[in-house]
């Protein structure tokens, strides 16, 4: 008898610790990342390299679509997702208990089109491929038609993915699309004066991406989630003084593209500020983005910046 | 007395009313399960039943679900027509002749086995973003089921039954239309159900991957909002629209076969 006391004690002092490290989870985060992953996830890989020397493992859950990733956060298989802003508002207002901590991007699209269709208004009656009406892509087309040429009258097309939209510009099946810096200097390698941009959808000052976590886990691992930031932060600071680190990932992460034109749309990322940690999550920018993207469809149950970002986890200033 | 005419009273009504009333209890027990799972307290959330026939109600008021429906069948409709036209021509060739059969059904092999979500971006960059690129591939999806089929009832027909046929000195003709159609009438009808089955889901496949229309179209846009309700509705009505067409083809299959 004494001897299976014995055993069951040393077998409970065994297996404790471990049972401990199970229920804290401290030092293990899963990040949901939409595929194929682009420049604007680099930044983040860099900070989960950093982390992990720290003894912070970040592991990356990839995903096809922004919807089932935030399924996947609702449902706790992730821990927190990068995607974009009016994913993250439309989620909110379905009833997803989360927040945006961090920033990502500011809109870094452009208006790529025909080499012959050079103005707004010769889209008119040309058939021009948005992601979805109620989107980045979408909402910024149609505020820039009205705005630029409301006289014109475009086919606008729903062709879901940007890859889909590339194929059917170089196809001929599309004459003018929004798509993102990255993918619109990989078309004109591809097909060197065949297309051109008609506008910079930058100058619209729209944020675009961010980081997103339900409000529990924010809560539960605060110390944890402070020091992600800390350290993302600190990578887009470094990359802002030496971009050398950043465009030798971006390398790394599209062999496939001339590494020229790689470096060219790292220098516009760092020049244009289109990294915005801090920013992209202070009220006056989440609210100029819920204005931009309830103009689609107003929003039902968020009426202000605090219901779906907070400031909490930020600290200092980007680009220092 | 009594007793057997009322055995036999009992008798009939289970024999009359079970069969009826037995799928109407499961269905009535699945209704009361998904009503008790469900949760209503957001949209991101799994659907009630009554949140779901809201949600379809609501869609039919608005005439977003019947003008989805409708553009959605477009392609259906010529895509699945397409591939009667061809799969029943050429599943009699293949199951007439061997050389036709060892051609072609390597190739329909390959498209039972291949994952066909995988072309579709080819099909776009070679038949546009229009209605074609969605015809194809319904006529994809749709035509080997109904070509293995119609070869297969083909090459069941008795072979005395065609030997007969040629001693009482049939055209070729004659022997097709009066003989092999008759007979392989059924294996082709059986083919052309599950190519319709097929059909419908090559039809919200090509929405859903290439350009956005129809019920695909609608889809993503309430999966965008996370409009669970409105999702779980358009995916029962594409269900549901399998569930009848498919019933119809059944009853044109039994009308046509009746004896006179």
């Amino acid at each position: 008898m004494k001897r299976r006391l014995k055993f069951l004690v040393a077998a409970i002092t065994a297996v404790l610790p471990f049972s401990a490290f199970a229920q804290d989870g401290a030092g293990s985060v899963r990040l949901g990342v939409e595929i194929p992953a682009s420049i604007v996830n680099v930044p983040m890989f860099m900070t989960i390299d950093r982390l992990k020397e720290k003894g912070v493992e970040v592991s990356i859950v990839e995903f096809q679509s922004p919807e089932t990733m935030t399924l996947a956060l609702r449902n706790g298989e992730v821990d927190f997702i990068g995607t974009s802003a009016g994913t993250t508002f439309s989620a909110i207002d379905a009833g997803l208990e989360g927040k945006a901590f961090l920033g990502m991007a500011m809109s870094d699209f452009l208006m790529v089109a025909k080499k012959d269709l050079t103005t707004c208004q010769s889209l008119d009656g040309k058939n021009v491929g948005v992601q979805s009406r109620e989107g980045t892509t979408g909402v910024l087309t149609i505020r820039w038609l009205e705005a630029e040429c409301p006289d014109a009258r475009p086919n606008v097309l729903i062709v879901p993915g940007s890859e889909n939209r590339v194929a059917g510009l170089i196809a001929g099946q599309l004459d003018a699309s929004p798509i993102d810096s990255q993918n619109t200097a990989q078309l004109m390698a591809l097909k060197p004066g065949e297309f051109t941009t008609i506008e910079s959808f930058s100058k619209a000052g729209v944020l675009a991406s961010l980081y997103f976590a339900s409000n529990r886990w924010l809560e539960e691992q605060a110390p944890t989630v402070k020091v992600l930031v800390e350290e993302y932060n600190a990578v887009v600071n470094d990359i802002t003084k030496d971009r050398s680190e950043f465009a030798r990932r971006t390398k790394e992460l599209l062999p496939d593209t001339d590494p020229e034109i790689v470096q060219a749309v790292v220098d516009g990322y760092v020049d244009r500020k289109v990294l915005v940690p801090v920013s992209g999550v202070q009220p006056d920018v989440i609210e100029d983005a819920l204005e931009f993207y309830g103009s689609a469809r107003p929003y039902a149950k968020i009426k202000t910046a605090e219901d779906v970002a907070t400031t909490e986890f930020v600290t200092g200033r980007e680009g220092q | 007395m009594a007793t057997a005419s009322g055995f036999s009273q009992s008798t009939d009504w289970k024999a009359r009313y079970l069969p009826l009333l037995l799928p109407l209890g499961l269905l009535a027990v699945i209704i009361a399960a998904w009503q008790a799972i469900g949760d209503d307290s957001a949209s991101i959330a799994l659907p009630t039943f009554m949140r779901t026939v809201r949600s379809f109600y609501e869609l039919i008021v608005s005439g977003e679900l019947p003008l989805a429906f409708f553009r959605s069948n477009i392609a259906l409709f010529w895509g699945y027509l397409l591939a009667l036209a061809v799969a029943i021509p050429l599943g009699i060739a293949m199951g007439s002749a061997d050389t036709v059969r060892k051609l072609v059904n390597p190739y329909l092999m390959i498209l039972i086995s291949m994952p066909l979500i995988t072309v579709l971006p080819i099909l776009q960059l070679i038949f546009g973003l229009g209605l074609m690129t969605r015809v194809v591939v319904v006529f994809i999806f749709a035509i080997v089921y109904i070509a293995l089929n119609t070869c297969v009832g083909v090459r069941s027909v008795p072979v005395d039954l065609q030997e007969m046929s040629r001693s009482f000195c049939a055209s070729r003709r004659q022997q097709l239309f009066k003989v092999v159609l008759p007979h392989a009438f059924p294996a082709i009808m059986a083919g052309a159900r599950l190519g319709l089955g097929r059909g419908i889901v090559g039809m919200v496949i090509a929405e859903l991957f290439l350009m956005s229309e129809g019920l695909g179209s609608l889809l993503s846009f309430y999966m965008t909002r996370f409009d669970t309700g409105a999702v779980l509705a358009i995916a029962l009505t594409m269900v549901l629209e399998g569930v009848v067409v498919i019933s119809l083809a059944r009853r044109v299959e039994a009308a046509l076969t009746r004896r006179p």
